[in-house]
C-alpha cells in the first residue's frame, strides 16, 4: 500500500515542480530541498489527500518533510 | 509636466479577436476583419446563448524576441488564469518592442499598473465549481491568485520589475484610466518606465446573463448573422458585443526614451477624467464633454486640432447617442472617428488600452479602420469612416473610454 502512496504523492509532486522528474524524486531528501516552497508543499498535501478523498485536516501533516515521511502519516490516518 | 517628463509610448503588445501582436492586429485593421460568432453556455438544463467577437485562443510565447529563460519563466507559470496569461504575454511582447530585454535599466525606476478589477471570472469560476461539494480540497494557490493583482505580480516575477505595482479599475474605463495613472508616476518624476497592462476581462457565464438581463449586451435575434449585431453608431445598433482582448503600454519618459535613443510611437499628451456622479450604468454627454475638454486643456489643445476620434462607440443606443452629442458639444463637428469595437468587439476593462494601441497603430501606419456595419449613421455630423479604411495623416487623436458608474476619461494621443 505504501508503493502506491508513494508513487501517487512523486506523481504530485512532479506535478508541482515540473522541474523534477519522477526518476530524479528522491524519498527522503526534503521537500525545501528539491525546491518546493511552502504553497508548493500545502499544495501537494492537497493535491494527495483529494486524489486519496482522505479528508483530514492538513494540519495534521506539519511535521512530514519528505514524500517517505508524508507517505507514512497518510497511512497512519487511513487506518485511524 | 516638467521638460522631460513628457509620456511616450516606447513598447506595445496586444491580443484581439482578430489578430496576436501588435503585427498581426494592424494587418487585421488594416483589413477590417472580423471573427463575430455566438458563444453557447448550458446551465440549469437550459441553453444561453450571446453573440461574441470570438476570440483566438493559442498565443504562443515562443514567436516572441525574448531570451528563452524569460519564456521559459512565462510558461511555467501554475495556477494562472487565461486572463492573466493574457496580461503576461502582452507585457512581454511590449518588453521586448521596447528593448528593455537588455537595457540594463534599474529595476526600481519602472513601475506596474493593471488595468482592470474582476477580470478573472471564468478561470475562478472553474475553481469553484469543482470545489462546491469538496471545500476542503481547495487548491491553496487560489489563496493569492483570485487577486487582480496576480497578472502584474507574475509580470513582475518575470520581468524582475521592482518598482511600484498595483491594478487600477474604472469599470470600461478601466484601460484609459491605467494609461492616466502611468502618465502620473512618470509625470511626477517617480518612474522612468510604466508598463500599462490590460489583461483580458474574463467572463463567467454570470456576467454574460448579467449584462444581457441589464439590456447592454446586444441579444440574437431571430434569423440575424452573428456579423450583423455589432453596429456601433448605425441605427441599427442595439447593444455591445462582447470581444476579449489584452493589451501593454510600455510608457517612459521623454528623457529616458532619448538617452537610450528609442524611437517613439507617439505621445501620450493630455487627459481628462471625472465622474457624473451617479451609480448606474446611464452614460452623460455633459461628463463626456468635460472629460474630452479637460483632455484638450491638458494637452494645449483646440479641437480643431484634433484629427481622428478613437470613439468609445459601443453600439449601446443611449451610449452612442451621449457620445455623438459630447463630440459636437467639444468642437468636434466633421470629425474623422471610428469605433475599434465595431471589429473586435468590447474588451471592457481592457478596451481603452487595446483602443489607444489602435489610435497608435493608425498613426503610425497612415489609415483609419472601417467602422464595421455603419450603414445608416445616427448623426452626419461626424466624420465616419464607412466600409473602407482610409489613409489618414494623424497629428493628434483622442481616446475616449467610458465606464459604468458615471466613469468619464479621454486621453489625447500625439504621434
Amino acid at each position: 500500500m505504501k508503493e502506491q502512496i508513494v508513487k501517487l504523492i512523486v506523481g504530485n509532486l512532479v506535478e508541482i515542480i515540473p522541474e523534477l522528474s519522477e526518476g530524479s524524486v528522491s524519498l527522503d531528501e526534503t521537500f525545501v530541498d528539491m525546491g518546493a516552497n511552502s504553497i508548493d508543499r500545502a499544495e501537494l498535501i492537497m493535491l494527495t489527500l483529494e486524489r486519496l478523498d482522505l479528508e483530514v485536516s492538513r494540519i495534521e501533516f506539519v511535521s512530514a518533510q519528505t514524500v517517505n515521511e508524508l507517505a507514512d502519516l497518510i497511512i497512519q490516518k487511513q487506518q485511524r | 509636466m516638467k521638460e522631460g517628463n513628457e509620456v511616450q509610448v516606447t513598447g506595445m503588445g496586444v491580443i484581439t479577436p482578430v489578430g496576436i501582436g501588435v503585427s498581426r492586429y494592424t494587418d487585421a485593421l488594416r483589413e477590417g476583419t472580423t471573427s463575430f460568432s455566438i458563444a453557447t453556455f448550458e446551465q440549469g438544463n437550459r441553453l444561453f446563448r450571446f453573440p461574441v467577437a470570438k476570440g483566438m485562443e493559442n498565443f504562443s510565447l515562443d514567436e516572441l524576441n525574448l531570451d528563452k529563460t524569460l519564456i521559459d519563466k512565462a510558461k511555467g507559470l501554475r495556477h494562472i488564469s487565461g486572463s492573466a496569461s493574457a496580461g503576461v504575454y502582452c507585457a512581454l511582447e511590449a518588453w521586448a518592442d521596447a528593448g528593455l530585454a537588455d537595457a540594463g535599466i534599474s529595476p526600481d525606476r519602472i513601475a506596474i499598473v493593471s488595468a482592470g478589477s474582476n477580470t478573472q471570472q471564468a478561470s475562478l469560476e472553474v475553481v469553484r465549481d469543482k470545489c462546491r461539494e469538496k471545500l476542503q480540497f481547495m487548491n491553496p494557490n487560489y489563496g493569492f491568485n483570485f487577486f487582480d493583482t496576480d497578472c502584474m505580480s507574475a509580470i513582475s516575477a518575470i520581468l524582475k520589475i521592482s518598482g511600484e505595482g498595483h491594478a487600477i479599475s474604472a469599470a470600461s474605463a478601466s484601460g484609459n484610466m491605467g494609461i492616466i495613472q502611468g502618465c502620473r508616476l512618470i509625470g511626477s518624476g517617480e518612474y522612468d518606465i510604466v508598463l500599462v497592462v490590460a489583461p483580458f476581462m474574463e467572463l463567467s457565464i454570470y456576467e454574460w446573463q448579467g449584462f444581457t438581463a441589464l439590456g447592454a449586451m446586444a441579444v440574437i435575434n431571430e434569423g440575424q448573422f452573428p456579423e450583423q449585431i455589432c453596429r456601433p453608431f448605425d441605427t441599427g445598433h442595439a447593444g455591445f458585443v462582447y470581444g476579449q482582448s489584452a493589451g501593454c503600454l510600455i510608457l517612459e519618459s521623454a528623457r529616458h526614451a532619448a538617452d537610450r535613443q528609442r524611437k517613439a510611437y507617439g505621445t501620450i499628451a493630455g487627459y481628462g477624467a471625472n465622474l457624473d456622479a451617479s451609480r448606474g450604468p446611464e452614460p452623460a454627454a455633459a461628463g463626456e464633454e468635460k472629460a474630452m475638454k479637460a483632455a484638450l486643456k491638458s494637452a494645449g489643445l483646440t479641437a480643431a486640432q484634433i484629427d481622428y476620434v478613437n470613439t468609445h462607440g459601443t453600439a449601446s443606443l443611449a451610449g452612442d447617442k451621449a457620445e455623438v452629442a459630447a463630440l459636437l458639444a467639444v468642437g468636434l463637428e466633421g470629425v474623422s472617428a471610428n469605433s475599434t469595437k465595431s471589429l473586435i468587439g468590447h474588451a471592457l476593462s481592457a478596451a481603452g488600452l487595446v483602443e489607444a494601441i489602435s489610435c497608435l497603430i493608425q498613426m503610425k501606419e497612415g489609415f483609419l479602420h472601417v467602422n464595421n456595419n455603419l450603414t445608416n449613421p445616427i448623426s452626419s455630423q461626424i466624420n465616419w469612416v464607412r466600409e473602407k479604411a482610409v489613409s489618414a495623416d494623424i497629428s493628434y487623436a483622442v481616446n475616449n473610454s467610458f465606464g459604468f458608474g458615471g466613469i468619464n476619461t479621454s486621453i489625447i494621443i500625439k504621434r
